[in-house]
C-alpha cells in the first residue's frame, strides 16, 4: 500500500494551518454573509495491488472547514459513514480555535459509534462513527480526516467539484500502481479545466489529479433534480489492471459491467419450490393469455410480499432466492425481482434480471460503465414480441406500467450469460396521466351551495391514488377523502362518498362525493356573488426569485376542473366573466365559460408537459400562473329576476 | 435530554432489601404450545387490534443484587398491508447495561400455520450516543390476517423507585393485563391513570407479593386537535413504598434525588471550574453595578449565542471548566454553568425539575423519579424561568411543554457551614396571554386603484410565536436569510412575492422584551374580487387562514393548548370617495368563554370613508375539561369564520 500520499497531505495542511488568524481574516473577508467555508476538500483515491496480486483501493478524504458566524458551535457534530464495503480504516479530527494571534489545536478524543436505520434501508450493516468538535466559535477551523478501504473495486464513486457551501479549494487525486489504467466519466464538467494532470513516475505510478479554487456554494430546492444533475462531477472507474503479467479488463465500457453483474446473479437459484408451485398454478388456473398470467403473478406479488431491505454483507448486491423471499414474504428489490423471475418461468413466460437505474442518476450505460449508473433492479419479461417491465417495489403500478421515478431510464436487461440490452423506459406523454375534477354544483333554499362530484385519476395520478387506498382504512381513510376533496373553504362538508374499485388494477380510478359549503356564497341584497373556482389549481405555485435550482415534476400531466352551476329559478346571471388562454411551451391552460340555458359551465384545463423545467423558463411558468389567478380573481353575479 | 445519564444523577442511595434468595416466577414463563387467538368480530375491521398485551415485572434479590425481571408477551391481530408492514419488522431497544434473556416471535396464519422464527435472524445494533442497544429482526411469512406474537424477558438492575407503563395505545386493545411480583416484604404503590382502574395485590404465594390489574378492553387512542394522545393514554406507575422486614417506609420519595442532585450542580466543583466560572462571567461583559435581571440576560445571552447544546450525554464535556473551554456542553452541564455562575453572582433561584406535559403530566401526589425529566431554573425574585438547554428562549420562557405542570423545586439550605438541597413541589404557572402575540397592523388604500390597492403590513411577533426566528436569524448566512425572508413573505401573503420586507428586532438579544417586527407593503389584487362592477375585498384573507374546528367529531379528550396568546389586529381601510361599503354590520362579534379564559371581540368605525376594524383575540388558559369543548369551539370558529369575511364595495 502507497503510504506517502499521507504524509504529502499533512504537510500541505501544515502549511495551510501555520498561516493562522491573520489568513483567517483574510478568508472571513473573502466569504462575508456565508456560515462555513470549505476552505480544504481533497479527495486521495489510490489503487494498488495487494500481496496476492488483487486490487486494492483505498480513499482518503480530508475536510478543512472555517466558521464565519457567531453560533458557530451550533455546527459541532459530526460524523464519518462507513459499512463493510467501505471499511473505516483511520480518523482523526480536530478543531483550530482562534487565540489571541494564533490557533489552538484541540484534538477530538471522543468517538461515538451507531448501527444506522432508516425507513427505507432496515439493515445493511452499515455503522457511523459519530463525534464533536470542542470550541467552536467565529473564526474557527475544523479538520476531519479518514481512510476508507473500497472492498469491491467496481465501487468508486463520483467526486463531486463544489458543495452546498462555498469551497475555497478542491483537490482531488488519483493515484495508480503500474498497470492499472483508469477511465473516466465528466457530468457538468465539459472543458479543459476538468482534464486532469497525468504524471507517471519512473516506476510506472500515475498520478492524475485536478484542482479548483474558489468554488461558489450550490443550491437545492425543494423538487428540484438530483444533485449530480447540475453539480460537476468526475465519475472514476478502473478500466483495465494486471494480473500476472497479463492485462486484465475490468470496467472498460457495458459489457464487463454487465460480466460482473451476471457474475453476482450466476451464485443464486432461481429454483421453484412446492409453494411458489402451488401459488403460481392457482393464480393462472383460468389465465389465457400471457397477459394475463403476467398480472396474476405481479399483483400477487405487490398484495404479498413486502419490500424490506434487511442485507447484509453480499446481499447488497446478490439477489436472494425466490424460495426463500416467497417464505419470508419480504424481500430487497432484488429479492422481489428474483421471485417473479421463478414465478414467470413456472409459468412458462421468459423472464429476465435487468438493472437501472431512478431518476435520480441522471446517466446512461455507454457514458457511465459502472454500478454509479443504476441503483435498482427489476423484472423485464417478454409479452407479445414487446419487453415489459416489473418493478417488484412498487406495490400499486399497473402491470404495464413502469413507476415514474423510472421514466425515460435506460434498462440493462441480462438476457443471456453474455448477452445484454439496453431498453429505454418511455416517458408517458401528459394524456396519460389526467387528474379531472367534475363538480356540479347548486344553491339551496338557504343559500347554502350544494353540490355532487366525480374526480377521475389516470395513469400515475391513479397509481398514487391507488398507494394510499391499498393502505389505509376507517376514519383514516375519512380523512383522507376529506383533505382530497376540500373545496372552495374550510367549511367544505364531505356528505357522501364513495371510490371505484381499485384492487381490480383498473386504468383509472374514480371518486363520486357529494358536499356542501356553508357560507360559500355571498349575498348582497337582491344580488350573490359566487367564486365558481372551487379548486384554484396552481395558485400558490409561482417559482420564487431565489430559486436557482431547475424544477422536476414526477410526470408529465394534465389536470382539469369542470364546475357547473345550476343558476337558481328566481335569479339570472348578470356578470360571467370572460375566457382566456395561454400557452408557452411545455405549459398552458384554457379556460372557458358560458351560460347554457340555466347552467353556467367552466372549464379549466390545464397541462404540464416536462420532467425538467430549467430556470429560464421560470418567468413564463409565473405568467401562466399570474393569468390562472386572473381567473381566480372573478366572481359570477345572480341577480334576482325583476 | 439524555435521560438515561440524567438518572444517573439522581440515582438511589444503597438501601438494604434484605430477602430470600428466589427465582424469577418469568424464568419459566413460556407461550402456549398449541395458540389459539381470536379476533372479536366487532374488531375484525380494525387494521391492527392488540389481543392480548401481558405486561409483568418481577424484583428479585439474587447474590446481594436487586434484580428486575420485564415481561412482555404480545399478540397482534393484522387485519390489512398497512398493519403488515407495521408489524414486520421487530424492534427491541434496551439499555447498554441490560440482558435481554430471551426474546422470540412467531406468526400464526390464518390457516393456523404457525412459523416461528429463527434466533440465527436477530441482527444487533448499537448507539454508543444514546447507551442503546437493538436487536431487531425481520418477521417471516407474515401475511394479512395472521397474528403475530412476540415475546421477550429483559434483566436489568432494579428500577424499583418509579417506572410508568402505558397500556393504552393508538390500536384497540384486549385482555391487557400487568402484574408486579415482589419478595412479600417489599410493598409497591401505584397509581392508575386516564381511565385505569387501581392495580391491586391479588395474592401472596411463595412469599411473594402478587399485584394485578386486568383490563378486557382499552378503546384506541384517536388523534384530536388541540389535544396530546400520548399523555391521555391509559397508564400505570408503580414504586416501592415500603421494606416492612427494615422498617423502611417512604422509600421512593424524592429526597435522595433532591440530594444527589443537589450534590451534582454544586458540590462537585473544582478549582479549575471556579476559575472557568469566573471567566465567563467575565467574558459575558458582566458588571457589578448591573441589576440581577441585566446580569441574567447578559450571560444569557452569551452562553446561547457563543455555546452549543450537544444532544447526547458527554461527560467529558460535563464540567464546568469543559464547558467554558469547548462552548459546547449537554443541558446537564449548562444547569450546572448557570446554577454556579447566579451563586457567584448571589442571585437566588431554585433548580426545577419536570416533565413533558405533552407526554405524561407531573403527578404532584405520586413522587417518582420518571416525573423528573429535564431541569429548569426558577429565579424567585424575578418570578420567572430560565431555561439552559433552550437556545431559542430567552429568560421568562421555558418550553411550554414543562409549564402549566408542577414540579420539583430544589433549593439551598445552609446548615451552618454545610448546605444541601430542600425540595418542595409547586405548579410552573404557564405565562399569560401577553407573552406570545401575534398582532397584525394592516393597511388597505383603495384608494388609487380599487382593485389593486397599495397594503402596508405590519406584524408583530413575540414570545412562543417569535422565538425561533427571532433567536436564530442573526446567525443564518446570507442564503439562508433569504430563505427566512420568503417564508416571512409566505406568511404575510402566500401569493405576492415581489415585496420588500423589512425586519426589526430579529436578534436574540432582545427576545423576551421587544416584539419581532416584519413590515412590508405590496400593492396586489390579490385581495379584492371583482364580480361585473362591484368589488369585493377579501378583508379576512388579510390575516390568513385560522385554525378550524367546523367538522369536529364528539369530543373524547380534554383541550390542551400549547401556550396562552393573543392575537391583536387593526385593519384600515380608505375606500374611494365615489364608493360605499354595503355590509359593514357583520364586523361587529363578541364571543367568549363563560369564565372569560377565551375571547374574540371585534368592532368598528367607518368615517370620511375610512373603516377602521380591530379585533381582539386572546386565550388565557391551557386547559379546559371536554365538556367546555363547544364554548371553546364557538371561540375558534369564529375567528375561522372571520378568514372569509368579504367586503362589498359598490359606487354610489
Amino acid at each position: 500500500m502507497i503510504r506517502q500520499g499521507f504524509l504529502i497531505t499533512w504537510i500541505l495542511l501544515g502549511g495551510l494551518f501555520a498561516s493562522a488568524q491573520s489568513d483567517v481574516e483574510t478568508y472571513m473577508r473573502m466569504y462575508e454573509g456565508e456560515s462555513i467555508v470549505n476552505l480544504l476538500s481533497r479527495t486521495v483515491l489510490e489503487i494498488g495491488y495487494d500481496n496476492s496480486g488483487e486490487l486494492e483501493v483505498n480513499l482518503r478524504e480530508t475536510d478543512k472547514r472555517l466558521y464565519l458566524t457567531d453560533g458557530a458551535a451550533q455546527f459541532s457534530e459530526d460524523q464519518v459513514s462507513y459499512s463493510e464495503h467501505f471499511q473505516l480504516l483511520s480518523h482523526e479530527a480536530y478543531a483550530l480555535v482562534p487565540r489571541g494571534k494564533k490557533q489552538k489545536r484541540i484534538p477530538v478524543t471522543e468517538f461515538q459509534t451507531k448501527t444506522e436505520f432508516s425507513n427505507s434501508i432496515f439493515h445493511d450493516g452499515g455503522r457511523s462513527l459519530v463525534f464533536f468538535y470542542p470550541s467552536l466559535s467565529k473564526g474557527a477551523m475544523t479538520v476531519l480526516e479518514y481512510e476508507l478501504s473500497i472492498e469491491l473495486p467496481q465501487l468508486l464513486s463520483s467526486m463531486f467539484i463544489g458543495d452546498y457551501y462555498p469551497t475555497h479549494l478542491r483537490e482531488i487525486e488519483i493515484r495508480t500502481a503500474p498497470g492499472v489504467n483508469m477511465e473516466f466519466s465528466y457530468r457538468n464538467a465539459d472543458g479543459p479545466a476538468y482534464q486532469p494532470q497525468v504524471k507517471t513516475d519512473k516506476k510506472g505510478n500515475t498520478t492524475y489529479s485536478w484542482s479548483f479554487e474558489a468554488l461558489d456554494g450550490l443550491d437545492f430546492g425543494a423538487q428540484s433534480p438530483d444533485f449530480s444533475y447540475y453539480a460537476p462531477h468526475i465519475i472514476p472507474r478502473i478500466s483495465s489492471y494486471s494480473k500476472d503479467g497479463e492485462q486484465v479488463r475490468f470496467l472498460q465500457n457495458t459489457d464487463d459491467l454487465y460480466d460482473w453483474y451476471r457474475s453476482l446473479i450466476g451464485t443464486i437459484s432461481t429454483e421453484t419450490s412446492d409453494e411458489i408451485r402451488v401459488i403460481v398454478d392457482s393464480l393462472n388456473a383460468d389465465a389465457t393469455t400471457d397477459l394475463e398470467r403476467i398480472s396474476n403473478i405481479y399483483y400477487w406479488v405487490q398484495d404479498n410480499i413486502k419490500y424490506v431491505a434487511f442485507t447484509e454483507g453480499m446481499d447488497g448486491y446478490i439477489p436472494e432466492d425466490a424460495v426463500a423471499v416467497c417464505s419470508k414474504r419480504f424481500g430487497d428489490c432484488k429479492g422481489l425481482t428474483s421471485l417473479m423471475y421463478s414465478m414467470l418461468e413456472y409459468a412458462g413466460i421468459q423472464p429476465y434480471f435487468s438493472w437501472v437505474g431512478t431518476r435520480d442518476r441522471p446517466y446512461r450505460y455507454e457514458e457511465v460503465p459502472t454500478p454509479v449508473v443504476d441503483n435498482h433492479m427489476i423484472l423485464a419479461c417478454s409479452l407479445d414480441n414487446d419487453i415489459i417491465f416489473l418493478d417488484g417495489t412498487s406495490y400499486a403500478s399497473h402491470v404495464l406500467e413502469v413507476p415514474y421515478a423510472l421514466q425515460g431510464k435506460e434498462v440493462l436487461v441480462g438476457i443471456s450469460e453474455d448477452e445484454y440490452r439496453i431498453v429505454q423506459v418511455p416517458v408517458r406523454p401528459k394524456d396519460y396521466n389526467l387528474y379531472r375534477d367534475s363538480i356540479h354544483i347548486t344553491v339551496d333554499e338557504t343559500g347554502k351551495l350544494v353540490g355532487r362530484g366525480v374526480t377521475k385519476f389516470t395513469g400515475y395520478y391513479a397509481s398514487g391514488i391507488r398507494a394510499v387506498l391499498k393502505r389505509i382504512t376507517g376514519s383514516d381513510l375519512e380523512r383522507y377523502m376529506e383533505s382530497q376533496l376540500e373545496k372552495g373553504s374550510n367549511k367544505f362538508a364531505l356528505t357522501e362518498y364513495s371510490v371505484s374499485d381499485f384492487e381490480d388494477h383498473a386504468d383509472d380510478i374514480t371518486f363520486e362525493y357529494r358536499f356542501d359549503i356553508e357560507d360559500y356564497l355571498m349575498v348582497n341584497g337582491d344580488e350573490m356573488y359566487l367564486d365558481m373556482n372551487l379548486v384554484k389549481l396552481y395558485e400558490d405555485e409561482m417559482m420564487k426569485a431565489s430559486r436557482a435550482v431547475d424544477y422536476e415534476v414526477d410526470f408529465k400531466s394534465i389536470n382539469q376542473i369542470v364546475v357547473v352551476l345550476d343558476i337558481p329559478h328566481s335569479f339570472e346571471a348578470t356578470y360571467v366573466p370572460e375566457a382566456l388562454s395561454y400557452k408557452e411551451g411545455d405549459f398552458g391552460f384554457d379556460f372557458n365559460i358560458e351560460q347554457k340555458g340555466n347552467q353556467i359551465i367552466q372549464d379549466l384545463r390545464q397541462y404540464d408537459n416536462f420532467l425538467i423545467m430549467d430556470q429560464s423558463r421560470f418567468a413564463d411558468w409565473n405568467n401562466m400562473i399570474k393569468n390562472m389567478r386572473q381567473i381566480y380573481r372573478e366572481s359570477i353575479i345572480l341577480s334576482k329576476k325583476q | 435530554m439524555s435521560q438515561i445519564q440524567f438518572w444517573s444523577i439522581l440515582a438511589l442511595t444503597a438501601c438494604t432489601l434484605l430477602s430470600a434468595s428466589a427465582q424469577s416466577d418469568y424464568l419459566t414463563y413460556t407461550w402456549a404450545e398449541e395458540p389459539s387467538f381470536e379476533i372479536p368480530v366487532e374488531y375484525a375491521d380494525e387494521s391492527e387490534v392488540i389481543v392480548m398485551d401481558r405486561n409483568g415485572v418481577e424484583f428479585v434479590l439474587e447474590d446481594n443484587t436487586f434484580y428486575q425481571y420485564e415481561l412482555s408477551h404480545i399478540v397482534t391481530y393484522v387485519q390489512d398491508d398497512a398493519a403488515v408492514e407495521n408489524n414486520n419488522k421487530v424492534f427491541l431497544s434496551t439499555r447498554q447495561e441490560d440482558e435481554v434473556l430471551f426474546q422470540k416471535v412467531r406468526v400464526i396464519n390464518r390457516q393456523g400455520e404457525i412459523r416461528e422464527f429463527d434466533e440465527s435472524d436477530i441482527k444487533e445494533g448499537f448507539d454508543e450516543q444514546s447507551g442503546l442497544n437493538y436487536e431487531y429482526f425481520a418477521v417471516e411469512g407474515l401475511d394479512k390476517g395472521s397474528f403475530v406474537e412476540w415475546l421477550y424477558i429483559i434483566k436489568s438492575n432494579a428500577r424499583y423507585n418509579g417506572s410508568m407503563i402505558r397500556l393504552g395505545a393508538f390500536e384497540t386493545k384486549l385482555q391487557t393485563s400487568f402484574e408486579l411480583i415482589a419478595p412479600e416484604h417489599l410493598l409497591f404503590e401505584f397509581a392508575s391513570y386516564n381511565g385505569l382502574p387501581d392495580v391491586k395485590l391479588d395474592t401472596v404465594h411463595n412469599e411473594k407479593n402478587y399485584y394485578r390489574l386486568a383490563v378486557d378492553v382499552i378503546p384506541a387512542m384517536e388523534n384530536e386537535l388541540m389535544s396530546y394522545p400520548a399523555a391521555n393514554l391509559a397508564a400505570i406507575a408503580y414504586k416501592l413504598d415500603e421494606n416492612t422486614a427494615a422498617n423502611s417506609v417512604n422509600m421512593s420519595s424524592y429526597k435522595p434525588s433532591i440530594r444527589n442532585f443537589y450534590a451534582y450542580v454544586y458540590q462537585m466543583l473544582s478549582k479549575a471550574d471556579r476559575k472557568a466560572l469566573s471567566r465567563v462571567i467575565k467574558d459575558a461583559g458582566i458588571q457589578d453595578q448591573m441589576s440581577d435581571r441585566e446580569k441574567i440576560i447578559q450571560l444569557e445571552n452569551y452562553i446561547k449565542g457563543q455555546f452549543a447544546v450537544l444532544p447526547y450525554a458527554q461527560a467529558e464535556f460535563e464540567t464546568i471548566e469543559a464547558v467554558v473551554n469547548n462552548k459546547a456542553s449537554t443541558d446537564n452541564g449548562y444547569i450546572r454553568l448557570y446554577a454556579n455562575a447566579f451563586d457567584l453572582m448571589g442571585i437566588k433561584h431554585e433548580l426545577v425539575l419536570t416533565s413533558d406535559r405533552t407526554m405524561y403530566a407531573f403527578d404532584p401526589d405520586f413522587e417518582a423519579v420518571f416525573y423528573l425529566q429535564s431541569a429548569q431554573i426558577y429565579l424567585s425574585d424575578l418570578d420567572q424561568y430560565l431555561s439552559p438547554e433552550s437556545t431559542h428562549l430567552r429568560l421568562g420562557y421555558i418550553p411550554w411543554e414543562f409549564t402549566d405542570n408542577y414540579g420539583l423545586f430544589i433549593s439551598r439550605f445552609d446548615l451552618g457551614d454545610l448546605s444541601t438541597g430542600v425540595g418542595r413541589i409547586d405548579k410552573i404557572e404557564a405565562p399569560g396571554h401577553e407573552s406570545s402575540q401575534l398582532n397584525h397592523g394592516i393597511v388597505v388604500d383603495m384608494r388609487e386603484d380599487v382593485l389593486e390597492p397599495t397594503c402596508h403590513f405590519k406584524v408583530e411577533m413575540s414570545g412562543h410565536m417569535s422565538s425561533f426566528i427571532q433567536t436564530g436569524y442573526e446567525s443564518l448566512s446570507t442564503s439562508e436569510r433569504e430563505m427566512m425572508d420568503f417564508a416571512l413573505k409566505d406568511f404575510i401573503t402566500a401569493q405576492a412575492d415581489d415585496m420588500e420586507l423589512k425586519i426589526s428586532n430579529a436578534e436574540a438579544d432582545v427576545f423576551g422584551r421587544k416584539p419581532l417586527v416584519v413590515e412590508a407593503t405590496v400593492t396586489t389584487s390579490d385581495f379584492t374580487t371583482r364580480a361585473g362592477n362591484k368589488v369585493l375585498l377579501k378583508l379576512g384573507n388579510l390575516i390568513g387562514e385560522q385554525t378550524e374546528m367546523y367538522n369536529e367529531k364528539p369530543r373524547t379528550l380534554r383541550i390542551d393548548n400549547d401556550f396562552n396568546r393573543s392575537f391583536y389586529r387593526t385593519i384600515t381601510v380608505h375606500v374611494p370617495q365615489d364608493y360605499t361599503i354595503t355590509n359593514l354590520d357583520q364586523l361587529n362579534v363578541n364571543i367568549e368563554m363563560p369564565d372569560g379564559t377565551a375571547r374574540f371581540f371585534s368592532d368598528y368605525t367607518f368615517e370620511e370613508n375610512t373603516l377602521v376594524l380591530s379585533i381582539d383575540e386572546y386565550y388565557d388558559r391551557i386547559q379546559y375539561p371536554k365538556e367546555d369543548f363547544e364554548d371553546f369551539k364557538e371561540v375558534i370558529n369564529e375567528a375561522a369564520d372571520f378568514n372569509k369575511v368579504v367586503l362589498f364595495l359598490e359606487k354610489q
